[in-house]
């Protein structure tokens, strides 16, 4: 070699040497970087959070007003199933945000929050689960962003499957348009005229193309679980639901309607995300499933700090029991969680 | 190498002068769209979800890598905080352009811009090898890598807009270096990574063959050295979508093919915009043969030169289908090759694009702000998210951030013209051997 030639060699070589550094960095990423647990002794929570790197942390304890963790947490999809979807707005580039793609990352968002699911259901599969009542006397949880529930479960009457799945315990996360006003079949959607009431007990989700919130919800809850989502479309009203509903906003409201709310059904619930699918709404849906979001969820204290290559350990004063603790590194961009009732 | 070096007092000036001027603008002002995907992109592989498990990553692999070093590296500095989602400029989101209320901490910010300007920097280094040893006259090097440097926009490009092009810029020159040398392997594994890395570079294949084809007269030899080319290429492709393939992304990691160049400067034409754009790039694939043709035909005169020379004119001519600013970079080493070693008529398109393209890149002026209001409180947030709602883009009329939008874009285009049309005026007839002007 050309001496002449060795610093333009280096160049080349340290490029390569960074990039094939930083390929085995993403490749060998798996998220086992990070871990974090809580114990609590009647007045003291205790918790650790360790990273091999450097994150903000934050821990979020919760009371749940006696409801129950999920037992199992299933994904609606069927594809042979029309849906009630409008064409998210995508970055330049980003691939199509389709129900089966953002149920694949509501999936993965979730994986890495600590969040198992238990499976995907078909519209067939959806009516056997709901038939066959909870296993445990944990209840069941369905995520569904079709926009539109299927004819094997609705069909706009009261005494449908997924309303008696409701009043007994279930919970629904949904998302896409308006909850109870259309239901799908292989062929076509079918309009149901104020069916959002048979869930809801009110007309109270936003009918309008305003969709924009720019104020958060009171409480914190936007900075305390890192929320994203500020779309309000389809979203709930809560000042509309009628005195026996039990509920729990959080993220962002316009003044009126408000980005995430948990309605009590029943013994069940109903979480409602506003806007059309997004990566901030699936960002919403995985943090609050996460940290176990019911009607009754009042954040009852929170922590908060940095962890650098090594373990922090932390105490929060609490009084009473049943607390929810949801643990999460990375803040807005997050990138591990774990949670657990104590 | 000849008598010069690059560590003179003149380029240690132009380094402290060009890191100065990048880490005040980096740290005022930062396009939040593009630098906040940055972090999520980090923060979604730190999870476990590679670069395309989850939405966010919408390049091919290679920049993605880099980040994985900046993120290490990042982590054992001590950044913790990626940043937040600021509830006082969600208005933004509403405009009419790319905008995020996404606001990246002020500490991400300046480290992963250091990591630009060192990539800027490299750039600059090997263009000042380029001319050094075109020429071999240190101080043509030197104004050379002064003028890539301290040009505004390739500033800019990293300082605001967070975007990677000068790594493109770097693998590129590096690419034709090694070809003057005859080191085909490299420069063939060099050139397939700036293309995975920012697809414009493809643009050269054919003069790059035809470069091959000219110089040696055995067509054997050159049978072998394009081999020696395509095996270098081909281990870096396999190095770098080798873990897309395993993980079934490779469609998501390609997906840019179709993309990138189609948004180019975002008409909102829809399929005419669309079509136009395939037949665009057909018709400069055309041309680009054309001049490679035209090229290897040549017999006589400088030959490295000259494909400096076509190489500029070539990117020039991609660039007729409306670029964003920072894809010009790409553009610039070689404009800057023939401004300070053939022909001070290229000054001209130099300027042309050194204020087109900046005010391109920063026309969105106050709203770049937000990362220094949020996190330093300049100005304080309440008062910049009045002072942008106070212009909102979206009312009637005609809009600030639209002139200074069109009017950048517009005298961008000018230089790219006008470096064709300088290029035309001296060395258009086909044949023409190309001289390199040590009188300049």
């Amino acid at each position: 070699m050309d001496r002449s030639e060795l610093p333009l060699v280096m160049v080349a070589v340290a490029i390569l040497a960074v990039l094939v550094a930083g390929e085995l960095i993403v490749v060998t990423s798996d998220g086992s970087q990070y871990s974090a647990s809580a114990a609590f002794d009647g007045s003291h929570l205790e918790y650790e959070v360790s990273a091999k790197g450097s994150k903000v942390y934050t821990v979020v304890v919760s009371d749940n007003d006696g409801y129950g963790d999920l037992g199992r947490l299933f994904i609606y999809y069927d594809p042979s199933y029309e849906e009630d979807l409008q064409e998210a707005v995508m970055a330049v580039g980003a691939r199509s945000l389709d129900q089966e793609y953002q149920l694949k990352q509501i999936e993965a968002a979730l994986k890495y929050r600590g969040v198992t699911v238990d499976g995907w259901l078909d519209a067939e599969g959806l009516r056997r689960t709901m038939d066959e009542g909870f296993p445990s006397d944990r209840p069941d949880g369905v995520i569904v962003v079709s926009g539109s529930l299927p004819s094997t479960v609705y069909s706009g009457h009261s005494d449908d499957k997924v309303i008696g799945w409701l009043e007994e315990g279930g919970r629904l996360f949904w998302a896409g348009a308006r909850l109870g006003e259309t239901y799908s079949t292989t062929e076509r959607i079918v309009a149901v005229p104020g069916g959002q009431s048979l869930f809801l007990g009110a007309e109270c989700l936003n009918p309008t193309g305003v969709s924009s919130a720019l104020s958060e919800v009171a409480g914190g809850s936007k900075e305390i679980l890192s929320l994203t989502n500020n779309e309000v479309l389809y979203a709930v009203n809560p000042s509309l639901l009628s005195e026996g509903r039990r509920s729990t906003v959080m993220g962002f409201t316009d003044g009126t309607y408000c980005s995430i709310a948990s309605v009590s059904v029943g013994k069940g619930a109903v979480c409602i995300y506003g806007g059309d699918l997004s990566n901030n709404q699936r960002n919403d849906i995985a943090q609050t499933i996460a940290m176990g979001i019911v009607p009754g969820t009042t954040v009852v204290a929170y922590d908060e700090g940095t962890v650098t290559r090594g373990t922090v350990e932390g105490s929060i004063d609490v009084s009473g029991t049943g607390f929810r603790v949801y643990i999460y590194l990375g803040g807005y961009y997050p990138v591990y969680g774990t949670s657990v009732t104590l | 190498m000849g008598g010069y070096r690059f560590w003179s007092k003149w380029n240690v000036l132009t380094i402290a002068v060009g890191l100065a001027l990048r880490f005040a603008i980096g740290a005022a002002l930062t396009y939040t769209y593009d630098v906040h995907s940055w972090a999520l992109t980090i923060s979604n592989f730190e999870a476990g979800q590679g670069l395309y498990g989850v939405a966010g990553y919408n390049y091919t692999p290679p920049w993605g890598y880099f980040l994985g070093t900046f993120s290490h590296l990042a982590e054992l500095v001590g950044i913790s905080d990626f940043g937040t989602r600021a509830t006082e400029f969600l208005p933004v989101e509403d405009y009419p352009y790319f905008l995020s209320a996404f606001v990246p901490s002020l500490e991400f910010v300046l480290a992963f811009k250091a990591m630009l300007f060192a990539f800027d920097l490299a750039a600059g280094y090997v263009l000042f090898r380029l001319v050094g040893d075109r020429t071999d006259d240190g101080g043509k090097a030197s104004k050379a890598f002064a003028l890539w440097f301290l040009f505004p926009s390739v500033i800019v490009v990293s300082a605001v807009g967070g975007m990677f092009d000068s790594i493109s810029v770097i693998l590129t020159m590096l690419c034709i270096m090694f070809m003057f040398r005859g080191r085909y392997f490299l420069a063939g594994g060099l050139f397939a990574l700036a293309v995975s890395t920012k697809l414009f570079p493809a643009i050269l294949v054919f003069l790059l063959v035809a470069y091959v084809l000219r110089r040696e007269t055995d067509v054997r030899d050159a049978a072998v050295n394009i081999g020696q080319a395509v095996v270098g290429a081909g281990i870096i492709l396999i190095v770098v979508f080798l873990p897309s393939v395993i993980q079934g992304d490779l469609g998501s990691s390609l997906s840019f093919l179709t993309s990138r160049a189609s948004s180019s400067m975002g008409s909102g034409l829809g399929d005419i915009e669309r079509y136009g754009t395939i037949l665009a790039f057909v018709a400069i694939a055309v041309v680009a043969v054309i001049l490679a043709r035209g090229f290897r035909k040549e017999v006589s005169g400088d030959v490295d030169g000259r494909l400096l020379s076509v190489a500029m004119a070539t990117l020039a001519v991609l660039f007729l289908y409306p670029p964003t600013p920072q894809y010009t970079l790409l553009l610039l080493p070689f404009l800057i090759y023939a401004a300070v070693a053939v022909d001070r008529a290229y000054l001209f398109p130099l300027v042309l694009l050194a204020v087109g393209s900046t005010v391109f890149v920063c026309y969105l002026n106050v709203m770049d702000l937000m990362t220094l209001s949020y996190y330093a409180g300049i100005p304080v947030p309440s008062d910049l998210a009045e002072l942008v709602s106070d212009i909102d883009p979206n009312g009637p009329g005609i809009h600030l951030y639209d002139i200074l939008y069109y009017s950048g874009a517009l005298v961008q285009y000018a230089g790219i013209v006008s470096a064709l049309a300088v290029y035309l005026k001296r060395d258009g007839s086909v044949g023409r051997v190309f001289h390199v002007d040590k009188s300049v």
